[in-house]
């Protein structure tokens, strides 16, 4: 035991017995341990030796084999549950029609009369509708008219104040 | 510090499969682990046995030890093997005891051939001695384990540690002499 030790030793009894005593039990126990020193066990066999290191060798190898198949086994759950992932979102997607349309909320889709959706675009459109209509009655050849710059300046007019509330929104 | 490195890095081998860290690990801890399983059994087939299994619990639970002495905790575990092997070896007793004296009825006595001739004088002390004492005497001298570290793996108070170490190497001592 090194003089360490047997310190560490003479503090701890003396936690439990006086001084003196402890450091005679120390004594006591150093020589016991001198005892034990001086008669040493016999060393093992290199026969023994050799046959633990093979075993614990092969112990080795067989846990490595374990954790490179555990490894493997685990990377193909993964790929499977990936698979299985998208095999369920391709279902659910191509289910209905064959189409993405399911994600979207019908509604949107079905709603061709977009003037339902935006009031100014619902004036707009009116709007243009009839100066269309008015267009078409100046281009007419069969029909002559006196009043043709008048319509055609009024017309300016409208397009000028129909502009002006679009962008005015 | 440098021994302590070396451990580290052996340990770290040994975590990682290396080979090479294991074989290093058994030079350096089979002889003295055999003193321990030697000096409590005093015999040298069931030290052999206890030593393989004390290296094959190693590697099973190497991946277990998270720093710390290194020393206490291989010798907790060759300390279990040899509670293991003695719970074993009295429920074997309780079961040959039955039919000992049938046998010895039936069998000439034949002088005993053991080792007993062959072991040191230490050792025939040593056997005088309860299992539960040379348990600890042994732990102590071999683990290098501080007395709280063997106070406590043997689940009982410092103060009742250190009595029974110093009355049995008092006792070892005058046997000796």
């Amino acid at each position: 035991m090194s003089d360490e030790k047997l310190d560490n030793l003479r503090d701890l009894l003396e936690t439990f017995m006086d001084p003196s005593k402890a450091r005679q039990a120390a004594e006591e126990i150093r020589e016991g341990e001198r005892i034990l020193r001086q008669n040493p066990a016999p060393e093992p066999s290199l026969e023994l030796v050799l046959k633990i290191k093979a075993k614990g060798i092969s112990q080795l190898r067989q846990r490595r084999r374990a954790r490179i198949w555990r490894k493997y086994a685990m990377e193909v759950v993964a790929a499977a549950a990936v698979l299985g992932l998208i095999a369920s979102i391709g279902l659910r997607l191509f289910h209905n029609g064959g189409s993405s349309i399911a994600y979207i909320p019908r509604a949107i889709w079905e709603t061709y009369d977009i003037t339902n959706e935006d009031s100014n675009l619902a004036y707009c459109s009116t709007e243009i509708e009839q100066i269309e209509q008015q267009f078409h009655k100046l281009q007419s050849p069969y029909e002559e008219t006196n009043t043709a710059y008048d319509e055609v300046s009024e017309m300016e007019m409208e397009l000028l104040e129909i502009e002006t509330e679009f962008w005015k929104g | 510090m440098a021994k302590k490195d070396e451990l580290a890095r052996i340990l770290a081998g040994c975590k990682n499969g290396d080979h090479d860290c294991f074989s290093q690990l058994v030079d350096l801890y089979a002889s003295r682990c055999y003193g321990y399983f030697y000096r409590l059994t005093g015999n040298r087939d069931l030290s052999d046995d206890l030593l393989s299994e004390l290296f094959v619990k190693l590697v099973e639970k190497i991946n277990s030890y998270r720093g710390g002495m290194f020393e206490s905790w291989l010798f907790r575990i060759a300390s279990n093997i040899f509670n293991d092997h003695l719970r074993s070896k009295q429920r074997r007793a309780r079961l040959i005891e039955v039919h000992t004296k049938q046998v010895e009825e039936q069998l000439p006595i034949e002088p005993k051939s053991s080792e007993d001739d062959k072991t040191d004088k230490l050792q025939k002390h040593l056997g005088k001695l309860d299992d539960d004492t040379r348990s600890l005497v042994m732990l102590r001298f071999y683990s290098q384990m501080t007395l709280r570290e063997i106070a406590e793996s043997r689940s009982e108070p410092i103060g009742t540690t250190l009595s029974k170490l110093h009355r049995t190497l008092k006792r070892l001592r005058r046997m000796m002499e």
